[in-house]
């Protein structure tokens, strides 16, 4: 009859909360991989790392590869010992070279309630965003920790997952799949409990920000140069422009908190104008912490858009 | 044209448009959208948001649920589109019809009368939903054929199918007076007079009510035998003497055939010249008993063309008989023996009244200053009663000197006593049932005529005689007599006429004297009139013999032969006369009413189509 249309619920029209059982068709193509052979994470030599690397140091060793003198002590190979400056002068100078190390990094993942709202979801992106830089770090040979983090019942949600090595690849990729999506997103916590390693490295934060107040914070946190800091900014396309119109009850997915609103002309002209004042207030934030930041929409390819986008912007770098 | 509403309280019902505008925004309520973060929208203006939507939520379906909830409170309320109708309004409809015998006349086929049926047939089918219709017939007398008011159009049609021409006159005077009687006073009366206007018309200037006639007949070419008599001469020869006219403009020849008892016996070839009578006479050897005389040939009205009689007496023994036995118990034999014997074939019988016995066999007893223990069973004529007697009680004297007031009564034929001085009158303590006043002065009964039980009586309360026996002026008056030999007529019984005219009834013997009567009619039907038999006439309109077969107590029985003559001067003269030129009432009212036309089927086909438009709507 017709009173039954008044209590008849519609279907929601707006994009849905994604579920975990669509992430296994998100691997990287052979084409990314390929692409991805290609180019490294950029990093500056400052960093202090460790152990045996591909990544130029400060730190020197009696080498073959020139890089400067010094005065032969005791004890030093003379294989290594410049003859020819030597007999120039009246000391006996040794041949330095580079000592490449390895290099921490660090991919902090936003796994909050947040990440999983869209078609398709954010969390899909920074899988897959999180995959490729990993693959990168760990064909660079460097120590990859795989950080998510939100505010969460669960422990898998703070815990740091080390990789090493190219082969951990599947370990990587089966461990991103695994990360729970729920809770809130605990960036400071996180960014504290990264920072007290002592050697410092790479931070790549993945998260869509949605709650800035402890951005300055915890960026703070990571001071140069000991830390590189990139942060990409995940967000949907109906956030950068929302498709919502007329009466509507708002429900935060991080929150449940619910809201009524008329979102009309007006409204939207004023959410674009606010969102760009709070993009602007985020890359300024991180520009006084000496971070590399930068936005990225779900909507974008990896392929064709992030990976170039990257590059461009220069957080990732052709191999030597 | 307007609208109103028969239940307008049902309107009350749009009070729940407003409540189905908060369940459309209850129902937009319930829509929640979830969004990555509140913050996002935190920075609208706060004056938009709020705990819920504050403006309507417009869309097809409030609007069709709306509509649908007006229009049911609308049905509900009963609307109405008064539309202004012009109508005719119901009317009494007096249709009065001419059943003379000159509406027999076939200058018009089949015949006026049925073309005047023809007519009066299409106005009660017209009217046959709104009009009351009465309809009368007069020829002699006027009679109601049918009336719609208490039963139905098609018995009311059939009535006037049964209608059949006949009857020598055309009293319009008496049917315009049923019609007026008849007439529903709630309707608007409209009377049309069906006639071919063969008679003098009659005065109409105080008919109050519209009058609208339809007049029959153009061509006054006929001819008629108007009369016949046949006399006995003697025992083997009679004569016949007939009166033939033509009433053409044109002179004519024509055959006239004398017939006895079936069987043509001579003819004579008469020219009429026009405007004419003739007298034809024959001198007939032999006997017979029925004589009738016939006109050959065509003319506008073939009723008429013929007459019949008989020529032996009507009226046979075993029915009445020649002479009236009346006894006459009283101690005097003054004015009222005189005006007894004066009537024709009496013999009266003078009885004292200690000597009067009960059972004595009279056609009439007169009781004078006497009164027996118990009604006599005969006609009965009571004179001045005793002071007291078990039959009237008291009786006192009273002195009358208004006016008689005479009532319609057979007795009273010929009688005039205007200007009687009535002096005493006996005043009876009671009356038998089923007696009547017919004659009143004042307060005062006069003379008083009915039936109780087999009794026929009279009561004259008059005094005749004084006490010197002197006549008082009421019995010197002329008219005495003439009402004496009416009572003794009265005790005769029924004498059959040897001819009438068509249209008169023909009056049947008491049940003493005919128990059973068998009536073959010109047309051979028979008709049988038992004990139960309910009229005591038989009505006359096909002119011919009427063949009487009465049966006697006894068992024996007695034939007579009446005949009926449709010729008669008046109605055979066929031409309309000095008729005034055609008079038409003025057309029937058309009244503007408001007829109200009910909305609701309209609006709830509306409703329908409006929700299946809202189940389209709902699932596409």
């Amino acid at each position: 009859m017709w009173f039954r249309n008044i209590f008849r619920r519609k279907p929601l029209q707006t994009t849905q909360i994604a579920t975990s059982q669509s992430l296994h068709a998100l691997a990287l193509s052979p084409r990314v991989f390929a692409q991805l052979d290609r180019m490294h994470i950029r990093s500056t030599r400052f960093i202090r790392g460790g152990g045996a690397g591909q990544r130029s140091s400060t730190r020197r060793r009696p080498a073959v590869d020139f890089r400067e003198h010094r005065k032969y002590v005791a004890g030093d190979d003379i294989r290594f010992v410049d003859w020819k400056a030597s007999a120039r002068s009246e000391q006996v100078f040794l041949k330095q070279g580079e000592q490449p190390q390895e290099t921490n990094v660090h991919l902090l993942i936003d796994t909050s309630r947040s990440m999983a709202w869209g078609k398709p979801p954010k969390n899909h992106s920074v899988l897959q965003l999180a995959a490729a830089l990993g693959y990168l770090a760990l064909s660079s040979d460097d120590r990859l920790h795989v950080v998510p983090f939100a505010r969460a019942r669960s422990p898998e949600n703070s815990e740091a997952f080390v990789f090493k090595g190219k082969g951990q690849f599947p370990a990587l990729w089966k461990r991103l799949r695994s990360f729970p999506v729920n809770g809130h997103s605990d960036l400071q916590q996180t960014v504290q409990r990264t920072s007290r390693m002592r050697r410092g490295g790479l931070v790549i934060i993945l998260s869509d920000l949605l709650d800035i107040r402890e951005l300055n914070q915890a960026l703070s946190m990571l001071p140069r140069p000991a830390w590189e800091t990139t942060i990409i900014h995940i967000l949907h396309p109906h956030e950068l422009e929302p498709v919502l119109y007329g009466d509507v009850q708002m429900e935060d997915v991080e929150t449940g908190a619910l809201e009524n609103y008329d979102v009309n002309a007006q409204a939207i002209e004023n959410y674009n104008q606010h969102l760009k004042s709070w993009l602007e207030t985020i890359e300024m934030t991180c520009v006084e912490n000496k971070a590399i930041y930068t936005l990225v929409s779900t909507g974008w390819s990896l392929e064709t858009e992030i990976i170039p986008h990257l590059q461009r912007i220069r957080v990732l770098e052709p191999a030597r | 044209m307007s609208v109103s509403f028969t239940t307008p309280l049902a309107l009350l019902g749009l009070l729940t448009l407003p409540v189905i505008i908060v369940l459309h925004m209850l129902r937009y309520r319930r829509h929640v959208f979830p969004v990555s973060s509140l913050s996002l929208w935190r920075f609208l203006n706060p004056q938009l948001s709020g705990t819920a939507p504050r403006r309507i939520p417009l869309s097809w379906l409030l609007f069709i649920d709306l509509l649908i909830a007006a229009l049911i409170s609308l049905a509900l309320a009963g609307p109405q589109l008064d539309l202004a109708q012009t109508i005719r309004e119901g009317r009494h409809l007096v249709l009065i019809l001419d059943t003379s015998t000159s509406m027999a006349a076939v200058d018009e086929r089949p015949s006026r009368l049925e073309t005047a049926k023809g007519e009066v047939r299409s106005l009660v089918s017209a009217g046959i939903e709104q009009d009351a219709v009465t309809i009368i017939g007069f020829n002699t007398s006027a009679n109601t054929i049918g009336d719609s008011r208490t039963e139905g159009p098609p018995i009311l049609l059939n009535r006037l199918g049964e209608v059949r021409a006949g009857g020598a006159g055309a009293n319009l005077d008496a049917a315009l007076a049923l019609a007026r009687a008849s007439i529903d006073p709630e309707l608007p009366a409209e009377i049309h007079i069906f006639t071919d206007g063969a008679y003098k018309a009659p005065e109409f200037s105080a008919f109050d009510i519209p009058l609208t006639w339809h007049v029959y007949g153009s061509s006054g070419n006929n001819q008629a035998v108007l009369a016949v008599q046949a006399v006995v001469l003697s025992e083997l020869r009679y004569q016949v003497f007939t009166r033939a006219a033509n009433f053409g403009p044109d002179e004519i020849t024509r055959d006239l055939v004398l017939s006895s008892d079936g069987q043509a016996l001579t003819s004579v070839r008469i020219t009429f010249p026009p405007g004419s009578s003739i007298v034809q006479t024959w001198e007939m050897t032999g006997s017979a008993r029925k004589v009738s005389v016939h006109l050959l040939g065509e003319d506008g009205l073939p009723l008429d063309d013929a007459a019949f009689t008989t020529v032996e007496p009507a009226i046979p023994d075993q029915i009445a008989s020649d002479r009236i036995d009346i006894a006459l118990v009283s101690h005097e034999t003054g004015p009222v023996l005189r005006a007894l014997e004066s009537a024709p074939n009496t013999s009266v019988q003078v009885i004292a009244p200690e000597v009067y016995l009960p059972g004595s066999r009279f056609d009439m007893v007169v009781f004078q200053r006497f009164l027996p223990e118990r009604w006599p069973g005969t006609v009965t004529l009571v004179l001045e009663p005793p002071p007291e007697s078990s039959l009237l009680g008291r009786v006192s004297a009273v002195q009358v000197s208004e006016l008689p007031f005479p009532q319609p009564d057979l007795l009273l034929t010929d009688v005039d006593f205007t200007g009687v001085r009535w002096g005493t009158v006996w005043v009876p303590a009671r009356v038998p049932p089923g007696i009547e006043p017919i004659m009143e002065a004042g307060p005062t009964r006069l003379i008083l005529h009915g039936q109780t039980g087999l009794t026929e009586l009279v009561l004259l309360l008059a005094q005749t005689s004084d006490e010197n026996g002197t006549p008082t002026a009421f019995a010197r008056h002329p008219s005495f007599p003439v009402l004496i030999a009416n009572i003794v007529q009265q005790a005769a019984g029924a004498r059959l006429p040897r001819q009438v005219a068509a249209g008169t009834p023909i009056d049947l013997p008491d049940f003493d004297h005919a128990a059973a009567v068998r009536v073959v009619l010109p047309d051979l039907t028979a008709v049988a009139l038992g004990t139960d038999r309910s009229s005591r006439a038989v009505e006359t309109g096909t002119p011919g013999f009427y063949d009487f077969t009465f049966t006697n107590l006894e068992g024996r029985e007695s034939h007579i032969s009446v005949g009926v003559n449709a010729g008669d001067l008046a109605e055979s003269n066929i031409l309309p006369g000095d008729w005034p030129a055609q008079v038409l009432s003025p057309p029937s009212p058309l009244t503007t009413t408001q007829q109200p036309v009910s909305l609701v089927p309209w609006i709830l086909a509306a409703v329908g189509i409006l929700l299946l438009l809202e189940a389209w709507v709902s699932w596409r």
